[in-house]
C-alpha cells in the first residue's frame, strides 16, 4: 500500500485542526474570511504554532465580535445591561456582612499581634467595611426587588443566571463559614490587607498597598464622576446611579472571588486560611481591576445617555 | 504626533502586522496568501493567519483597506486614500526616529 509522504500526512494533520478551530469562530467571521483562511492554510503548510495563533485568534474574534458583524457580541452586552440584576448582590451581601459582627469579637486576638499601626488600619478598615455594608443594604436592598422583577418579565436566560449567580455566591459563602467555622475574616475584602501587613512575607504586604489604593482611587474617581454630574445639574438619580454601578462591579468581582475562594479552600481545607484569604481576595481583586473599564463604560454611556435626554 | 483619527498604536498587539499589511499593499492589490510571502519577504516577519485577518478586520473596519470581488476563494484587497495617509504618516514618524535613532548611535 503506497503509504503518503511523511510531510503530506503531517499537513493534513494540522489542516485537520485548523478546519476545526475555524469552526468555532463567530458564525459572522466565518462567513466573511472562513474561505479565505482555509484557502490560505491549505496552501501555507500549517504547523503547531499556526493552530496556536488561530486559537489567540479565535478567542480574539469573540471579544471584538463587533469588528465584523458591526454588534456586540450578545453574551456580553446582555452582561452590560443586566447591571441591575448583578446589583441584587448587595441585599444578600449584607447577610453576609451581619456575620462582620460575629467576627469583630474575633478580631482582638489577631489585633493584639499585630503591631501598633496596623492596629489602628485593621480597627479603620473593619469600621469602613461597615460603612460599606449599610450602603450596600440602602442601594441593594430596593435593586435586588427590581432586578427580581425584572428577571420575571423580561425573558433572558442570562438575566436569570447572572441572578442566581448573585444569589448563590453569598449563600455558598455562609454555608461554607457555619458549617466549618472558617473565619470571616478570609472573606472579606480588605480585612486581609493589615493581616498581611504583618506578614513576615514583605513582598504581600507591600503589593497590599498599592492594590488597596487603586480601589479606593476607583471609588473616588467613580463619586467624582457622579457628583460632577449633579453638581451640573442633572438629578441625584445619577448619583445614585452611579454609586450602585461601583456597588454592582465591586460585588459581582467580589462574588465571583468568593467562589474561587470557596473552591480553593476544599481543595485545601479551610485550615489554609491564610492561602484561602489570600486566593480569594488575590481573585476578587483582580477582577476589580477588570471591572475599572467596564465602570467607566457605564458611567460614560449614563452621562451622554442623560445629557442626550436633556438635549432633547 | 499622534494624528487626530484613530493611529494604528490604537489596534494595540496588531498595530505592528497592520502595518506591516499596509506597506504590502501600498504596491498594489493582494490577497492573503501573497500578502504574507510579500511581508515575509521585505520584513522578515512571518504573520500567521489568524493575526493577518485579525489585522485585516480591523484595517477594514477602520477604512483603511477595502475588499475586492472574491476569486477562486481569494478575496484581493487594496489600500484606501485614507489607509495611504495613516501609512504615510506612520512611515514619517518611524524614519525620523530611525534617523534621530542612528546619529546617536553612530560616534560624535
Amino acid at each position: 500500500m503506497q503509504q503518503l509522504p511523511k510531510n503530506t500526512h503531517g499537513r493534513s494533520f494540522w489542516i485537520v485542526w485548523a478546519r476545526r478551530l475555524l469552526h468555532l469562530y463567530p458564525a459572522c467571521w466565518q462567513a466573511r474570511y472562513a474561505d479565505e483562511m482555509l484557502a490560505i492554510l491549505e496552501e501555507h503548510s500549517p504547523t503547531f504554532w499556526t493552530l496556536v495563533d488561530l486559537f489567540l485568534s479565535l478567542c480574539d474574534a469573540y471579544l471584538h465580535y463587533d469588528l465584523v458583524s458591526g454588534k456586540s457580541f450578545t453574551l456580553v452586552k446582555q452582561f452590560y445591561n443586566s447591571v441591575t440584576t448583578i446589583l441584587s448582590v448587595g441585599l444578600l451581601f449584607s447577610l453576609l456582612s451581619s456575620a462582620l459582627g460575629r467576627d469583630l469579637i474575633n478580631m482582638a486576638q489577631y489585633e493584639t499581634a499585630l503591631p501598633p499601626f496596623f492596629q489602628l488600619v485593621v480597627l479603620a478598615l473593619n469600621n469602613l467595611a461597615s460603612v460599606f455594608a449599610i450602603l450596600l443594604v440602602l442601594f441593594g436592598g430596593s435593586i435586588l426587588l427590581f432586578a427580581g422583577r425584572q428577571v420575571l418579565k423580561t425573558d433572558r436566560t442570562l438575566s436569570f443566571f447572572l441572578y442566581l449567580f448573585a444569589v448563590l455566591c453569598p449563600t455558598i459563602a455562609c454555608i461554607a463559614i457555619l458549617t466549618t467555622n472558617a473565619s470571616l475574616l478570609y472573606f472579606i475584602p480588605f480585612s486581609l490587607f493589615p493581616f498581611l501587613g504583618a506578614c513576615p512575607l514583605i513582598f504581600f504586604s507591600l503589593l497590599s498597598v498599592p492594590i488597596f489604593c487603586s480601589i479606593v482611587g476607583t471609588g473616588l474617581w467613580a463619586t467624582k464622576v457622579a457628583l460632577r454630574q449633579t453638581v451640573a445639574g442633572i438629578r441625584l438619580t445619577n448619583f445614585l446611579l452611579a454609586g450602585a454601578r461601583l456597588c454592582s462591579t465591586l460585588l459581582f468581582a467580589y462574588c465571583i472571588g468568593l467562589l474561587f475562594l470557596v473552591a480553593y479552600s476544599l481543595f485545601f481545607g479551610f485550615d489554609t486560611y491564610f492561602e484561602s484569604g489570600l486566593g480569594g481576595n488575590l481573585g476578587w481583586l483582580l477582577l476589580v481591576i477588570i471591572n475599572m473599564h467596564q465602570l467607566n463604560r457605564q458611567l460614560s454611556m449614563s452621562s451622554s445617555s442623560k445629557q442626550a435626554v436633556k438635549r432633547g | 504626533m499622534r494624528s487626530s483619527r484613530t493611529s494604528l498604536a490604537d489596534l494595540g498587539r496588531f498595530s505592528n502586522p497592520s502595518l506591516l499589511i499596509l506597506s504590502s499593499l501600498a504596491s498594489g492589490p493582494k490577497h492573503g496568501y501573497v500578502m504574507i510571502t510579500d511581508i515575509e519577504q521585505f520584513s522578515g516577519t512571518h504573520l500567521e493567519v489568524g493575526t493577518l485577518y485579525g489585522a485585516v478586520a480591523r484595517l477594514e473596519k477602520q477604512g483603511w483597506i477595502e475588499p475586492l470581488p472574491m476569486v477562486e476563494r481569494r478575496r484581493p484587497y487594496r489600500l484606501t486614500e485614507t489607509g495611504k495617509a495613516v501609512l504615510h504618516e506612520q512611515l514619517i514618524i518611524m524614519s525620523r526616529v530611525v534617523s534621530s535613532g542612528f546619529q546617536r548611535l553612530s560616534p560624535a
